[in-house]
């Protein structure tokens, strides 16, 4: 009873009071991934979630809105909006009534008083209807405006969100727009009730660095314009630190450390809110690398080069209509660079920058490019020598190229057991027999670090963390020279990425490996690289050694990469 | 409108090239038609007149282009078996081939999307066997012998039709439906369990999707999320499915035109083959080509008008 005297006295726009969420599952018992979470939350502030992914962030914000999935369970002892109980007690006998009650009050706040952005502004809008019809969705449910006035409100609200032509958007299609505009309108879809409470999942983790910059403080310039609360969860901490008022650390579906932002980051009194302060360094790689041990040694090298790209432009053409002639698309335009072997070599850029098309056709795996590419990785390594005795001459070349992919979900073959996934490259490269392939697989699993059972488990099974090892093992299998990395850790949260990192690390000096590494994001970058190319529309805007291009970038699209 | 421009080039070229290959296949692959039509100690002098009488002495593309004119025009030529011209043979047979498909397909929709909405909001481990046991026996039942059934319980038993005896619509347009709906319930059977699992799976998949979350945060009921948001997303890929079933009753049931006694297009395509009664063989190709390629066309006009992401070719 005390408690919630308290709470009333705080006046807190919202208030949650042991909040935990399960799921449940047939046979297995339940899972709860959110244990026993209390927060509160003032008019106009902005609360701050942080943690890794599967630390429960994500669903504390769905119980909140009421949008859990079907098979999850919330529990709560209080569950106030503007002392609205959004969570009614229940027992069994009145489960049906209350969760009817539930429903009518969050059918009537949803969209009005509180609002939600989500992390995947590629699909998170409905893409068979227009941008206009889904914007004036909320204003239809919970407004009596005439068409005219929701159209008004709908461009404002577009106006609003820094997004241009709001006339011609109204008709428009979601596919039609890139994913930081789309996120615009998502935005601008959620503040179009001018609602008292806003939450944002990872709105910006699906976007590049320089729209990320822009939609945060899209995101920080409409809470404080209409007074708007605002919950902000993501993994990214320095955006929290910029953003925030307060911030919560989760932990495996509890709250690590909670408190004022500045407090939090000055003082952190949890050890694992330090650890995951600690992952997110935002360095220089000298620094990093004597944390690590994992010294990069291009200089002490004799500089032969491992690959090199002359004036490679790939042009993706485009027909705008039967009759008429088709235009040309520069994905890649003129670009040219070397890498020296033992090197990490990073591309950045915004997405659509043709970094990823670069990459592609460095790899083999798109073809009808012109220019040069020409790859000496032909020596085999010391250690395995026998095995490439064995591998037929003509596809030395091809083993001695690998490619790691973005998203370890998507890019592993879910219907083949992790050793089937791992013994491929050995298959289509070599003569060794299935008896001679597994020891091979073993040992190298042992080296990525992965638990040797891993073998006989699906893809499934896995966490993305060790998808990503698997991913990464299976590419340097075959002991390649030139390992070609394309995002490889965008789709981890930050604690894992950074377990990544060290790996990636790790076995280039081990093996004397050379990266080309592909990232959006730039700390990644510096930690990592020794040299970086910067790209933009195809062109190469600049290229040098990492910590010159960081200290002193030449080009003024290079210093808005940096943020400054 | 570009893309119902070069929709309709494409279907004008398929079609094209569809009646050429039936030509190919009917005119020119096969032996002299002019030697097959004499007796075997025809002189050089009487194939040769009778090759000119025929037409076959004449180029290719210009044979093509009197078969093409024919086709357009209804001029099949005359039926080997029957002496009479194969348009006049496939009029009576096509009234009845496509007023069987148009009803069944009535059916198939009618039930199967309604049927496939409950079956996608069926959430009990029960319920969801059950939808899938109902739909797998439909699926299963071999059509003759639905049709068998059929016929032995209302045509039989119950005495709601007399079976065998079909009713002209022309005569009697009450009894010609009381008629067509049991061939046609045989028809739609086992095509609505299809369509049902179809519907539901592509339902349940697009009520997983993001857009779905986002349209319950702005505060939509599950009724409406379902109807303005799920739905026309949902029906895209049923589309295509529903016109590739069209296509395959529109081609004629032998199985059940059989069964009831019907005289559709696919008894005379059956019996054509049999009696080698090749211009009737080939206006029955040309037929069922035109039909698939037709209801491609339609399906794919109506898939761009409901999903706008689908790409200009």
């Amino acid at each position: 009873m005390t408690n919630e005297a308290k709470l009333s006295k705080d006046r807190a726009l919202l208030t949650v009071k042991d909040l935990s969420v399960a799921f449940l599952r047939y046979g297995r018992g339940d899972k709860t991934v959110v244990k026993k979470v209390s927060f509160q939350l003032a008019e106009g502030e902005i609360l701050g979630i942080a943690g890794e992914s599967g630390s429960g962030k994500s669903m504390t914000a769905l119980a909140v809105m009421g949008l859990l999935p079907e098979n999850a369970k919330r529990t709560c002892e209080a569950m106030l909006f503007d002392g609205m109980s959004l969570c009614v007690p229940a027992t069994k006998r009145t489960a049906r009534k209350a969760k009817k009650q539930e429903e009518a009050l969050r059918l009537g706040l949803s969209g009005k008083e509180m609002a939600m952005i989500f992390q995947e502004p590629l699909t998170s809008l409905n893409p068979v209807q227009t941008i206009g019809t889904q914007m004036e969705e909320p204003l239809l449910l919970h407004t009596s405006l005439t068409a005219e006035e929701r159209k008004a409100a709908v461009l404002t609200a577009l106006s609003n969100a820094e997004l241009k032509n709001g006339e011609q958007l109204l008709s428009q299609y979601p596919h039609h727009l890139s994913g930081g505009m789309r996120q615009r309108v998502m935005i601008a879809m959620a503040m179009i009730n001018k609602p008292r409470l806003l939450i944002c999942d990872e709105p910006t983790t699906a976007l590049d660095a320089v729209t990320e910059r822009e939609i945060v403080s899209l995101i920080r310039k409409l809470a404080k314009e209409q007074n708007t609360a605002v919950i902000f969860i993501s993994h990214d901490l320095y955006v929290l630190r910029d953003l925030c008022d307060r911030v919560m650390i989760m932990k495996d579906g509890k709250v690590v450390e909670e408190g004022e932002t500045e407090q939090v980051f000055e003082h952190p009194e949890r050890t694992y809110t330090k650890s995951l302060m600690k992952a997110a360094v935002k360095g220089p790689k000298e620094t990093v690398s004597a944390v690590n041990g994992a010294v990069s040694d291009a200089e002490a090298r004799d500089g032969e080069t491992v690959l090199s790209v002359e004036n490679l432009s790939v042009v993706y053409k485009q027909r705008a209509g039967l009759f008429k002639k088709p235009t040309e698309k520069h994905a890649v335009n003129e670009v040219s660079f070397a890498v020296q072997k033992g090197e990490i070599f990073g591309i950045v850029g915004e997405s659509g920058c043709g970094k990823s098309t670069l990459l592609k056709a460095v790899s083999g795996l798109l073809t009808g490019y012109t220019g040069e590419v020409s790859l000496q990785v032909s020596a085999p390594c010391a250690n395995k020598e026998e095995m490439w005795e064995q591998s037929p001459d003509g596809k030395k070349k091809e083993a001695g190229v690998q490619m790691v992919f973005q998203d370890p979900y998507t890019s592993l073959n879910p219907a083949k057991k992790v050793g089937w996934i791992l013994e491929e490259p050995l298959r289509l490269n070599t003569t060794l027999t299935k008896e001679e392939r597994l020891p091979l697989v073993q040992t190298i699993l042992r080296e990525t670090e992965l638990p040797l059972d891993v073998i006989d488990r699906y893809v499934a099974e896995l966490s993305g963390g060790q998808r990503q090892r698997v991913a990464i093992t299976a590419a340097l299998i075959t002991n390649p020279e030139l390992v070609l990395l394309d995002e490889p850790v965008s789709a981890l949260d930050v604690t894992v990425q950074a377990q990544i990192l060290e790996l990636l690390l790790r076995l280039q000096k081990e093996h004397g490996l050379t990266y080309v590494f592909v990232s959006h994001d730039m700390a990644v970058v510096r930690k990592i690289c020794d040299r970086v190319l910067v790209m933009k529309d195809g062109k190469v805007v600049e290229c040098g050694a990492t910590e010159d291009l960081f200290l002193r970038p030449q080009e003024e699209y290079t210093k808005k990469l940096l943020g400054e | 409108m570009r893309y119902f421009m070069k929709k309709t080039i494409a279907l004008v070229v398929t079609l094209l090239l569809a009646a050429f290959l039936t030509f190919l296949a009917f005119e020119v692959i096969p032996s002299d038609a002019a030697v097959a039509n004499l007796s075997i100690d025809a002189t050089d002098e009487e194939i040769e007149a009778l090759r000119e009488a025929m037409g076959l002495n004449r180029p290719l593309m210009v044979r093509y282009g009197s078969f093409l004119l024919g086709a357009l025009t209804g001029d099949f030529g005359e039926s080997t078996q029957y002496r009479i011209p194969v348009s006049e043979l496939l009029s009576d047979r096509f009234g009845v081939t496509v007023s069987l498909a148009l009803l069944s397909f009535v059916l198939i929709v009618g039930i199967s999307v309604p049927f496939g909405i409950f079956a996608a909001r069926v959430k009990s481990k029960a319920g969801e066997g059950f939808v899938a046991f109902l739909t797998q026996t439909m699926m299963a039942v071999p059509p003759f012998f639905l049709g068998m059934l059929i016929t032995l319980l209302f045509g039989i038993v119950l005495r709601w039709f007399t079976p065998g005896a079909y009713v002209p619509a022309g005569e009697d347009f009450f009894g010609f439906l009381g008629f067509m709906i049991f061939p046609a319930i045989a028809v739609a059977v086992p095509k609505i369990g299809m369509s049902v699992r179809f519907l539901q799976g592509s339902l349940k998949e697009q009520m997983g999707a993001d857009y779905v979350r986002t349209a319950r945060s702005k505060g939509c009921t599950n009724r409406r999320v379902l109807w303005r948001h799920v739905l026309r997303n949902a029906l895209v890929p049923v589309v295509t499915f529903l016109t590739m079933v069209m296509a395959e009753i529109l081609a004629g049931s032998i199985v059940i035109e059989q069964v009831f006694n019907l005289s559709g297009v696919g008894r005379l395509l059956a019996v054509s083959i049999s009696a080698r009664d090749f211009p009737v063989v080939r206006a029955i190709v040309l037929y069922t080509t035109a039909v698939v390629v037709l209801l491609n066309y339609g399906a794919d006009l109506i898939c761009r008008f409901m999903d706008p992401r689908i790409k200009e070719l």
